[in-house]
């Protein structure tokens, strides 16, 4: 009854109203629908970058010649790329989800199973960042292969959410390695047969009747025959030291004994460069029980080491001190010291200071290797502190007791 | 009077010949060969009081000729010093096993003292010592 | 001399965003958090158009929305300044509000900004006077 007493004014209201309101309708639904194309269009262009990266990460991961395994953090395997099917001869199939732990066992050199704790993959999962060249993977038909591998930890929110490893083959290093080792082995025994004919020969020689000049001569042969031989013998310990099985077989004796002859055999060459040299040893005579021809490939280069790397006119001070069960040497020179970045790699096999060139033209960079392993050997330390253009302070610490190492060959 | 016998065998022409010189001065009589199977022939032939062997040898081994010195009846009894270059252990240990007598080290003697290590050989020899006693003459 | 834009967004990365995306354009833009701000400087201002986000209570909670800026220079103080009301990708479907309020556009913009100045382009044109 109301409705038919509305005015036509009224209705026409109404109807304006209610157009209004369709068109506000209308144009929420369009700006909705106009909104929705676009995030959905977005939606599709990220799924396809998706897909993409996805397959881009696939084609690299197949496409990498190291093998690539990743583990969730409860050590289950979730990839593993088809180099590391290759070289473990695991299908993926077959390994996905198992753990890798029970699977793809490790040994070591000795062929005992490497200990969960100390794996690479293991410990990436605790957060270190690692790497491992002496172990052996054991492939599904239970021949086995050395790998160099390094494992990081997956972090993703700052949690480690799991580990991946990347792996190679290192058969061929290996073998290269060893082929290697085996021919400054053989080298080194070729080259001293010669080199025992012309010591031998200058022996006789000296017994002949010589003129002054031929003496002379004669001298100057057994003083190059004498250099000859100390390289041969660098290189024949470093060859025995890379085949590992070094012999320590300690004995008593006199350390400062032992280094004062040392120091004394360098007096003509410290003189001619106006060298000073101070030798002090808080006791007269300190004895310990040392394996002699390690001790001496470690004193045979830091002592000529200081005189040939002072200019004229320097200082070398050598201490020796005892304390508690070890003993320090300290050799310290005045020479051109070490630079700061050359310091880090100084004990590395052919490592030679950038600056060494200027004292002394070649070096094979082997006397501080040498004298490290010659130092671990007997169960010591060594380092040094230095500054370029001041000077350098090598310090050897040894025990007063070495132990006593089973092994195949001796230090020369 | 009958000098004393050595054989010496050593492929290194130069080493040899020092060898051989020196121990000639010190009037021991010399037999030389340069391979192990020339030793071998050698030791047979001359059926000497000592001999010098060298390990690193062609056609045959020192401790091959070492072996079989040992093995044969008629020359198991000629005491063998064996030279290395380089005094390696295992070589020493090896050549002492398989029967010889003792060792010299080329590398850390002198040529004097090489031949002071032979005479001084033969002169324990001629005082008994758990050994039999060497008829031959020494000069 | 150019058109400007008053850009009203609590977030400081999106507000650095578009000023870049406008001013490359050619447009003078003036930016503020929160909308107390912008209607205050909005006399002194007189842009062209306003920018809001639907939501301006993040980083002062309890300012007022988009919607309420929309409402007081539209239906209060009736300017006839251009509004465009805009709202992220998992912003609210509320285009029918907006348009209540008297906006002139409402967009529901993904990553892409293209779509807000294309919408902002169709109101007020390009950023020279002289279209």
């Amino acid at each position: 009854m109301e409705n038919r007493e509305k005015t036509t004014e009224q209705l026409k209201e109404d109807l304006r109203k209610t157009r209004e309101e369709l068109a506000i309708q209308k144009w929420g639904i369009e700006k909705t629908l106009e909104g929705m194309k676009v995030l959905v269009k977005e939606l599709i262009q990220k799924g396809e970058e998706a897909e993409k990266a996805k397959a881009q990460d696939e084609a690299l991961l197949a496409s990498i010649g190291d093998g690539v395994i990743a583990i969730d953090m409860d050590g289950r395997i979730i990839l593993m790329n088809k180099a590391a099917q290759t070289m473990l001869g695991w299908h993926p199939a077959e390994l996905l989800d198992k753990s890798f732990f029970e699977t793809i066992p490790i040994e070591d050199e000795k062929g005992k199973p490497v200990p969960l704790e100390q794996q690479p993959i293991s410990r990436a999962l605790v957060g270190t960042t690692t790497t491992g060249h002496s172990y052996y993977y054991i492939r599904k038909d239970k021949t086995k292969f050395p790998a160099a591998m390094v494992a990081t930890p997956v972090i993703i929110d700052k949690k480690i959410v799991g580990a991946i490893e990347v792996f190679r083959d290192i058969t061929k290093e290996k073998e290269i390695d060893k082929v290697k080792t085996e021919f400054v082995s053989i080298a080194s025994h070729q080259l001293r047969t010669p080199l025992i004919g012309i010591q031998w020969l200058a022996e006789l020689l000296k017994k002949e009747k010589l003129t002054d000049k031929g003496q002379e001569y004669l001298n100057d042969i057994r003083i190059s025959i004498q250099r000859l031989n100390k390289l041969v013998e660098l290189l024949l310990n470093v060859s025995r030291l890379e085949e590992g099985k070094i012999e320590i077989s300690p004995q008593s004796i006199d350390v400062v004994n032992f280094i004062k002859k040392i120091v004394d055999s360098l007096a003509i060459l410290n003189s001619k460069k106006r060298l000073s040299l101070t030798f002090t040893a808080d006791e007269p005579k300190i004895m310990a029980l040392t394996d002699v021809g390690a001790l001496q490939n470690i004193a045979q280069t830091i002592l000529p080491n200081a005189t040939e790397y002072t200019p004229e006119g320097g200082k070398i001070e050598v201490k020796i001190k005892k304390h508690g069960r070890m003993f320090l040497l300290t050799v310290s020179d005045t020479g051109i010291g070490i630079p700061k970045k050359d310091q880090g790699r100084m004990f590395q096999e052919f490592a030679r200071a950038s600056n060494a060139g200027r004292i002394k033209a070649a070096g094979m960079g082997l006397g501080l290797w040498i004298a490290k392993q010659a130092t671990e050997l007997l169960g010591g330390k060594i380092w040094f502190e230095s500054q370029e253009n001041r000077g350098t302070t090598f310090f050897v610490e040894l025990p007063l007791k070495s132990k006593s190492i089973d092994g195949t060959k001796k230090l020369v | 009077m009958n000098k004393t016998k050595i054989v010496l065998v050593e492929d290194d022409e130069i080493l040899a010949k020092v060898l051989h010189e020196e121990l000639v001065e010190a009037a021991f009589e010399v037999a030389l060969a340069e391979d192990g199977e020339a030793g071998l022939t050698a030791v047979r032939k001359n059926m000497p009081n000592l001999v010098l062997l060298d390990l690193v040898l062609p056609k045959k081994h020192g401790f091959e000729v070492l072996a079989e010195l040992k093995k044969a009846p008629e020359t198991r009894d000629i005491p063998v010093i064996i030279l290395t270059v380089l005094g390696a252990d295992e070589d020493i240990k090896k050549g002492l096993e398989l029967g010889a007598n003792d060792y010299i080290v080329k590398s850390q003697h002198a040529v004097a003292e090489i031949v002071e290590k032979v005479k001084d050989f033969f002169a324990k020899e001629s005082h008994p010592e758990g050994k039999k006693p060497k008829v031959g003459d020494k000069s | 001399m150019t058109k400007k834009i008053l850009l009203v967004d609590d977030r400081e990365n999106v507000r650095v965003t578009l000023r870049d995306i406008f001013e490359g354009e050619g447009y003078t833009v003036v930016a503020t958090t929160t909308g107390e701000e912008a209607l205050d400087i909005i006399d002194k201002e007189k842009p062209d158009l306003v920018l809001l986000d639907t939501e301006l209570d993040t980083v002062v909670p309890k300012s007022i929305n988009g919607f309420e800026v929309c409402r007081q220079i539209k239906q209060v103080r009736k300017l006839s300044i251009k509004v465009i009301i805009y709202t992220g990708t998992l912003g609210m479907i509320d285009a029918v509000k907006a348009r209540r309020m008297g906006a002139d556009d409402y967009i529901i913009k993904g990553e892409d900004p293209a779509v807000l100045v294309k919408a902002v382009k169709k109101l007020i044109g390009d950023a020279k006077y002289g279209k």
